[in-house]
């Protein structure tokens, strides 16, 4: 193409800014470039910005060991919280299974060989371009929970990085938060960018079970939240995820990060926060109906995960106990569990105690027409639910459970 | 139609005299027989039995040679009209291959979605429906999450497009470390789609791609398949950015085809006034519909599919009030996946009749045989008016298309020159992979990629000379990335470039439209609030602005406010009895002047410019007659863009004298004909170049100036309507010679007195009344006499 490619950059660049300022006037927009850091705490003192780099690091990486070109690494002890074993099937029996993995763990496991695991990395949405730069890994170690964490310097170390994190993780059972979604994946697209070898660990993800028993109740299931609601930990110091990637950009460009540190316990914050929130679903799921009354889980949730596993008594109880409540969905999921048993009669009660909604009208549809073979009263509960179907597909449905009725009472 | 329906047809039709005054020409297409050539000796027996129970004992020979030139190893492109068994081309030599080697794999891109599925339907079919060992998996946005991982690790032949490719594979190329390692063969089919700024973006995704395939040591062979186009190899190269040979005979047979260019008729000869092109395309189609003949008809823009669509079934209704027999659908970009996949279905399964399309459905998409199409206005662009006119018949047996022309000059000069239209394909497709906008955002989803080796460049550019070339991708992508260094979103350490922003760039980057930001088009009816369609932002400033009428699905809507910022419209449903139409205004500044070329006395000048359009008012045009019933305001902020143009300018030698110019500056009367002049010349070359640069005369900005302020002397400018540019001026230098010699010869056969739509139109009576139009017309006549001598020892 004609014309000096770098002079023409530099005026897309004016426009381009010209128009981030025109914009900038009138709806505010997530700037793609990094923003500069706020600073809190000491600044740096200036002229010494990068020589300290080179001078055995920042000032966060004090108590830290270098581990290798631009890796380093540091141990924290904690308290421990976590039993001699642990029953993985709970955690595994829902949730997203990780592409190509095995059923995966059988029987319980130690804990002992269990690695509690979270990254911090340059962005949420994964993809060949985002890197992790911090990993906290976890472990019970001579009556103590010991966190080892591992720090990325810059870029050119990162095969180093890796390396070590999967020689701490090989054969073990990895325990993560939301790992399947996110950290495993990232840290295999870590390993193929390395020209290394992907681990093959069993793993727990909590979220999924974290989920059922604790979403519905506080409103959410991050791990910051039922730290905070759950198991009553509250951070000192604490920065916001969508923060971090800037945070360590930031580092790498100017030599020094006021937040780093921050972030470095956020990062250990998460494991220990994950394993004593795996000790405390491992409690429930051990004794669930000592919950039987209480309001601080979803019974439900908890009913419909007893349920996967087989644990029927322990489920129908929670479910009844939630029912008894009015919770509509523990019905709901009775009552189906009821209808694959066969046992109607107990089905019929539960019907009988939903409270009126669509959900149950749909229900109660199904059962009159294929039970009590009243297709009036059917039509009548699925035109009710048609009449407010919430998504399209749903209305495609109850409009051929409808016209299926109206056929079977000559309507047509 | 059978035979002899369609000849009884198209008998009356030719024979009728409300029609045959208007056919100017009728070109007879003969039936052609096949070429054929055995089946490949080393294919193996699975796939020879595959074809056996199709049918098939034998190849044409495209097909033949297509199989041996990929099975020998080398890169091609071959041309494939439509219904020339072009599938096999590609699907042969593939499958062939992927059963030798089991790890294998291959990609085949289409340019849409519902290619794709169309794609993968037929290829079940070769692959004998799952008997052999070789799974196709179809990877785009619909895919649920399930299949996704299926598809990376068992897809042998995955289906998908360069959008996909784009913002989806590759960014995630981790996850495909089976698929990458294994890639042998590219496939990129209707290749002429990939043209202007759709494919410049391409070219770069294919850099992209090649770089991720070597970061996995292989290196994938690419088969291209193209519609009739004048340059089929020398795209494929561009595309690629390595030499692809190309195979341009075809042997596959023809049924006999009737092509029919048809003039409305001239109301006003002096004036130069025809019937409407719209109605007279209704007309027509409804004539066909009526006499159950299935019919398609093409209209230029959303906005004519939507207006003919509505008279087609108005002129329908009133005969047809009780039975709905005749269903006839608009088909258009903008409309929601569902409703075209709906459409489609429709056409194939036969309960719709007629479509009203833009050029969506010229693509491949199977939508079963049409008999008639009916072509409303010349589309752009020869390879565009094949795949158009090859919707009709394309089972075989006799098909009618009819060319509908338009006033613009244009039209008039095809349809005065067949023998042009049916020779040699001379039109070019262009693209510029080195369009600045467009290689830095490759560069960063690149970066992203794979990070970049000091010394690495995403590609070479294949016109330059191997080491010629190497050097100079280097040096820019190394200019690329120390841009993108100063801004902070890569990271140069170690010897190499690292991507270092947060971001997830090809998120953001539309291979589509120069710009990525779309304005979501939000019924509110009722209080209401469902989104019916999307517009890019440049376009929405012209076309529904607050107060435009805006038509989807045949429903007219008004523009309640367009919010700029909240990239938003809303619109309610209203019935009205009128469009709109927006004036836009142009200015232009020079930013640089790259080269120049001086031929005798005139000049041209190639740069980049700095266009800013700005919509100020708009007209109400009332339905049917288009007469003009009202203006409005319009308070957009203006759009800028910065671009290439070719910059002629007229001041001096013969072709300044023609124009009466002088340096001092001429007085009133004068200088009002010389920018009449200026303008009417810079109308019929803008409105000619399409003939010879497979562009929409919409892709092509133009202006006039009389005292350029730039250059001091009259200067008119052709642009390139896409920042950063695709070619099209660079292209325009080198047939400049052509063009001028069309302009001038469509004036001088124009019947008008002094100006009229269909040569240098008519603008200038607007402005001064003064002006005498036979005055002006007999100037620019001059003036191309001049500029036609000028250039007569170039291109």
């Amino acid at each position: 193409m004609a014309g000096d490619l770098r002079k023409r950059l530099e005026r897309l660049r004016k426009l381009a800014r010209a128009e981030e300022d025109a914009r900038s006037l009138g709806l505010s927009r997530a700037s793609e470039l990094p923003e500069p850091v706020p600073l809190e705490g000491p600044a740096p003192a200036s002229g010494d910005r990068g020589l300290g780099r080179r001078e055995g690091g920042p000032e966060f990486l004090k108590g830290w060991d270098k581990l290798g070109d631009l890796v380093w690494s540091r141990s924290l002890r904690f308290k421990d919280y976590l039993g001699e074993e642990i029953d993985p099937l709970p955690f595994n029996a829902i949730g997203r299974r990780r592409p190509g993995q095995a059923s995966g763990l059988a029987g319980p496991v130690p804990t002992g060989r269990l690695r509690f695991f979270d990254l911090e990395t340059t962005g949420l949405s994964g993809g060949s371009g985002t890197v992790a730069f911090l990993a906290a890994i976890g472990s019970r170690e001579e009556g103590d929970f010991v966190v080892r964490q591992y720090f990325l310097e810059d870029y050119p170390g990162e095969a180093g990085f890796v390396r070590e994190l999967l020689s701490a993780l090989e054969g073990r059972t990895v325990v993560t938060y939301n790992g399947r979604s996110f950290d495993l994946p990232l840290l295999r697209t870590r390993c193929v960018m390395n020209g290394l070898i992907p681990p093959r660990a069993e793993d727990i993800d909590c979220l999924f079970a974290a989920r059922r028993l604790w979403k519905s109740v506080h409103g959410g299931a991050s791990l910051g939240l039922l730290e905070r609601e759950v198991l009553g930990i509250e951070r000192e110091e604490d920065v916001p995820g969508s923060m971090i990637p800037d945070i360590w950009f930031s580092y790498i460009k100017a030599g020094d990060s006021p937040l780093m540190d921050v972030v470095m316990s956020h990062n250990a914050d998460d494991v220990v926060a994950l394993a004593r929130l795996l000790a405390r679903a491992a409690l429930v799921f051990e004794a669930p109906l000592s919950w039987l009354a209480s309001a601080s889980l979803d019974r439900a949730g908890l009913g419909r995960t007893l349920l996967a596993l087989g644990r029927q008594e322990e489920a129908e109880e929670l479910l009844e106990a939630a029912l008894g409540d009015g919770h509509e969905g523990a019905g709901l999921v009775l009552s189906r569990h009821y209808r694959r048993r066969g046992r109607e009669a107990d089905r019929r009660r539960v019907l009988g105690m939903l409270p009126e909604s669509p959900r149950s009208w749909i229900e109660r549809s199904k059962f009159l027409e294929h039970v009590e073979r009243d297709n009036a009263s059917a039509l009548a509960l699925a035109e009710l639910a048609l009449a407010s179907a919430w998504t399209r597909r749903l209305e495609e449905a109850l409009r051929l459970r409808v016209e299926r009725l109206r056929r079977k009472l000559g309507m047509t | 139609m059978t035979q002899t329906s369609a000849t009884d047809f198209i008998e009356a039709f030719l024979s009728d005299p409300e029609i045959a005054p208007c056919v100017a020409h009728v070109e007879r297409l003969p039936a052609r027989d096949a070429e054929w050539a055995a089946l490949p000796t080393d294919l193996d027996a699975r796939l020879r039995e595959g074809l056996a129970s199709r049918g098939i004992g034998r190849l044409y020979s495209h097909q033949a040679a297509s199989y041996s030139m990929v099975r020998r190893g080398e890169d091609l492109v071959v041309v494939t009209p439509t219904a020339s068994g072009k599938t096999l081309c590609y699907n042969l030599p593939v499958v062939q291959s992927l059963l030798e080697e089991p790890s294998a794999r291959a990609l085949y891109l289409f340019p849409t979605k519902a290619l794709s599925q169309d794609q993968q339907a037929e290829l079940k079919e070769v692959a004998l429906g799952g008997a052999l060992p070789v799974r196709v998996y179809t990877y785009d946005g619909d895919t649920p999450d399930s299949l996704r991982v299926a598809a990376r690790d068992t897809g042998r032949i995955v289906i998908s497009n360069p959008d996909m490719l784009h913002s989806g594979v590759l960014p995630n190329h981790a996850k495909w470390i089976n698929f990458f390692s294994n890639l042998r063969f590219v496939v990129v089919d209707e290749m002429h789609a990939y043209r202007g700024i759709f494919g410049s973006h391409v070219a770069n995704v294919l850099r992209r791609l090649l770089r991720v395939a070597a970061f996995y040591g292989s290196r994938p062979r690419f088969i291209f398949c193209s519609a009739t186009i004048g340059n089929p190899g020398e795209l494929a190269t561009a595309l690629l950015g390595r030499l692809v040979s190309a195979i341009t005979e075809n042997g596959a047979p023809r049924g006999e085809r009737l092509v029919v260019f048809y003039n409305p008729p001239l109301l006003d000869p002096v004036q130069g006034i025809r019937k409407s092109t719209a109605t007279e395309s209704e007309k027509l189609a409804v004539r066909m519909l009526r006499a159950g003949i299935k019919t398609i008809l093409f209209a230029r823009s959303r906005l004519r599919v939507e207006l003919i669509a509505s008279y087609i079934v108005e002129a329908l209704a009133n005969r047809y009030t009780d039975n709905g027999r005749i269903k006839v659908s608009p088909y258009r970009g903008g409309l929601l996946p569902s409703e075209r996949r709906a459409i489609e279905r429709g056409l194939r399964d036969g309960s719709i009749q007629g479509v009203v399309s833009t050029n969506s459905l010229e693509l491949g998409i199977d939508i079963g045989g049409l008999d008639a199409a009916v072509i409303a206005g010349f589309p752009g662009s020869f390879a565009s008016f094949w795949q158009q006119s090859g919707r009709a018949g394309r089972r075989g047996g006799l098909s009618l298309a009819v060319l509908v022309a338009s006033s613009a000059p244009l039209d008039q000069y095809i349809i005065a020159h067949p023998e042009y239209f049916f020779g040699r394909p001379s039109e070019k497709a262009r693209i510029d992979p080195d369009n600045p906008y467009v290689f830095m955002d490759h560069m960063k989803c690149a970066a992203f990629e794979l990070p970049f080796r000091e010394g690495e460049a995403l590609a070479a550019s294949a016109s330059l000379a191997a080491g010629e070339a190497e050097g100079k991708a280097a040096s820019e992508s190394a200019e690329a990335l120390g841009f993108l260094e100063e801004e902070g979103i890569v990271r140069r350490t170690g010897g190499r470039w690292y991507w270092s922003a947060a971001g997830y760039p090809s998120e953001k980057i539309s291979l589509r439209s120069a710009t990525a930001d779309n304005v979501v088009i939000v019924d509110t009816t009722g209080g209401g609030s469902r989104v019916i369609g999307e517009m890019d932002r440049p376009s929405a400033k012209e076309l529904i602005f607050d107060n435009a009428v805006y038509i989807h699905m045949g429903r007219q809507y008004i523009v309640l406010k367009l919010d700029i910022d909240n990239r938003s419209c809303h619109v309610v449903e209203k019935d009205l009895d009128y469009w709109t139409d927006a004036v836009v205004k142009t200015d232009i500044e020079v930013l640089t002047e790259d080269e120049r070329g001086i031929v005798e006395g005139t000049q041209f000048v190639l740069g980049d410019v700095l266009v800013r359009t700005q919509a100020e008012k708009f007209k109400k045009l009332r339905f049917h007659s288009h007469e003009n019933i009202g203006y409005g305001e319009i308070s957009l902020p203006p759009e800028e863009m910065q671009t290439r143009a070719i910059i002629l300018l007229l001041g001096s030698g013969s072709a300044g004298a023609s124009l009466g110019f002088d340096e001092a500056g001429g007085e009133g009367a004068d200088s009002a004909i010389r920018a009449a002049v200026l303008s009417g010349c810079g109308r019929l070359l803008h409105d000619l170049a399409p003939a010879f640069l497979m562009c929409d005369p919409r892709d092509l900005g133009r202006a006039e100036r009389v005292r350029d302020p730039h250059f001091g002397v009259p200067a008119i400018y052709l642009y390139d309507k896409y920042p950063g540019g695709t070619g099209l001026s660079e292209g325009l230098a080198k047939l400049l010679g052509k063009a001028v010699a069309a302009a001038r010869e469509r004036l001088a056969a124009c019947s008008c007195s002094g100006g009229c739509p269909s040569c240098i139109g008519v603008d200038f009576a607007d402005r001064a009344s003064m002006v005498d139009g036979s005055l002006v017309k007999e100037r620019v006549l001059a003036l191309f006499g001049a500029m036609e001598a000028a250039h007569g020892g170039r291109s």
